[in-house]
């Protein structure tokens, strides 16, 4: 063991994607021996071709390829079902139950299936995800593409529903960051792109430990990263169990399917 | 995993091995993003706990940019040894020359900081209009062989024609068609300050430009010491490789002692 640290990474993907670094795999295998390497316990695993390909497909590729086991806990990509591309809230419910699934990603990215949160069209999905208390990871592409006017109402409409939220990076966003945290308990952020110095401290003396998630967006960043910048961070050993996985861990335990 | 790596992860920091970040700020509040370490001495402190054995601090962001250098000048005055100076310089504030003269010899900086930022859409005139001054600037740093940090605006000419003058492109670790467009000027050289660092872009700057010509940096106090190290450290590179990287590039650039 090189850390005390029981690492969960909540942000992380495999499978084929368009621009890999050479010699990079991108397989379970790839994603478990970087795990292994670097001490890190457990990963939720999504596949990019929920991100470049297709929601649905994606899913089915990663039932194929990753399926539940003590370290890994897929993904699933989320979208809506009004065009009949992807199934509808209550049936994708019965398969998240049937495959043992636990944690949901929206890509909202301009070439993904949703390029914005488009609140209309998510109302029946967020019911029965908060009904069944299903984390939804809300990937950005952009930093400056959502703000509190985009993410109040879901999280003040559908409290039973963990939002974790995914950056590219945190510029302003802290300042709404900041005002939907003294007023809401079920938004999370996940840690890849906060990297500025001293933050895990700063938020965790204002808000505790129970905010920030250990993600680490492997394929695209290293995990080292984002573990270091955790193991060296100025808080106390329960805040970094916490942050490290044990709240993400709360989290998968908390979902009733 | 390298020995370093292991070590990092231990939280043993890293003990033999000279880490010297190039890409500091003056510790300060800014626009942009919320920072919570607005005191340099502060982050100085942070930095040590993180392994750093010395920070290249530079005053770019404060907009006074005479006053900025004075305020490095007092920081590397209270911090010999630990903070190493770089002169911020705007051609529509100062006679560059001169103000790299005194933050030289009367404040003990060692390179320049040039940013683009400094020139905005307000701007009375555009950075490259001030020919004869950028001329004499790089003469000055020529004779001194006085590394230029720069974000933006330096050119491939100004770098094929001033071969004595050591560039590092900020955060041009990530820019892999411009490192192969300059790889074959040996004074071009290229830092890992960025935010969006994929993995293994350490491996491919070195792969470019050889491990000589990559320098640890992080934009403190804007981003993390330890994630930084991250960059660097979970890469292919032996460990020689590494310790150039993360320090003796920096120190050879700016005549410091290496161990």
């Amino acid at each position: 063991m090189t850390h005390p640290l029981r690492f969960l990474d909540v942000n992380c993907c495999i499978g084929p994607y368009y621009d890999p670094p050479e010699g990079h795999d991108w397989s379970l295998a790839g994603l478990v021996a970087k795990m292994d390497e670097l001490g890190i316990a457990e990963a939720c695993p999504a596949a990019t071709l929920g991100r470049d390909y297709d929601p649905w497909q994606a899913n089915e590729w990663l039932l194929a390829n990753a399926p539940p086991s003590a370290r890994i806990h897929p993904a699933w990509t989320v979208a809506t079902h009004h065009t009949g591309e992807f199934p509808p809230p209550q049936e994708l419910v019965a398969a998240m139950r049937r495959e043992g699934v636990r944690l949901l990603r929206l890509f909202l990215f301009s070439t993904a299936f949703h390029d914005r949160l488009d609140l209309p069209l998510f109302g029946e999905l967020f019911d029965a995800l908060a009904e069944h208390r299903v984390p939804l990871l809300v990937d950005s592409s952009d930093p400056l593409q959502l703000h509190a006017a985009d993410l109040e109402p879901v999280i003040e409409g559908w409290p039973d529903m963990p939002l974790i939220l995914s950056l590219p990076k945190v510029v302003q966003n802290e300042r709404w960051l900041y005002y939907l945290w003294e007023r809401y308990g079920n938004l999370y952020l996940d840690l890849p792109g906060y990297q500025v110095l001293g933050g895990i401290a700063a938020i965790v003396r204002r808000f505790g430990g129970g905010r920030l998630l250990y993600g680490s967006r492997y394929p695209f960043f290293t995990p080292l990263q984002t573990m270091l910048q955790l193991i060296y961070s100025e808080v106390d050993d329960t805040v970094k169990r916490d942050i490290a996985g044990d709240t993400a861990r709360r989290l998968l335990r908390e979902v009733r399917l | 995993m390298s020995l370093l790596a292991k070590a990092m992860l231990a939280g043993k920091g890293l003990p033999d091995v000279l880490v010297i970040d190039f890409h500091v700020h003056l510790a300060s509040k800014w626009n942009t993003m919320n920072v919570p370490v607005c005191d340099s001495d502060e982050m100085l402190r942070l930095a040590k706990g993180a392994g750093v054995d010395a920070l290249v601090v530079n005053g770019c962001i404060w907009p006074d940019l005479h006053q900025a250098n004075d305020m490095v000048g007092a920081l590397l005055a209270r911090n010999r040894g630990k903070v190493v100076g770089l002169a911020a310089l705007n051609p529509h504030q100062m006679d560059m020359t001169a103000e790299a003269h005194r933050c030289f010899d009367e404040l003990g900086m060692r390179g320049v900081k040039l940013h683009i930022m400094h020139q905005t859409y307000h701007s009375p005139r555009p950075f490259s209009s001030y020919g004869r001054e950028w001329e004499r600037l790089f003469a000055y740093l020529s004779e001194r062989r006085a590394p230029v940090l720069y974000h933006g605006f330096v050119t491939e000419e100004m770098i094929s024609a001033w071969p004595d003058v050591p560039f590092v492109c900020a955060h041009g670790v990530g820019d892999v068609s411009g490192m192969e467009r300059l790889a074959r000027y040996p004074n071009f050289h290229v830092d890992t300050a960025a935010t969006q660092n994929v993995a293994g872009c350490v491996d491919v700057a070195v792969g470019l430009l050889d491990p000589e010509r990559v320098l640890w940096g992080t934009d403190a106090p804007l981003d993390d010491f330890a994630q930084r190290l991250g960059v660097v450290l979970d890469s292919h590179l032996e460990e020689p490789a590494l310790r150039q990287v993360l320090g003796r590039n920096a120190a050879r650039l700016l005549g410091l002692p290496a161990r």
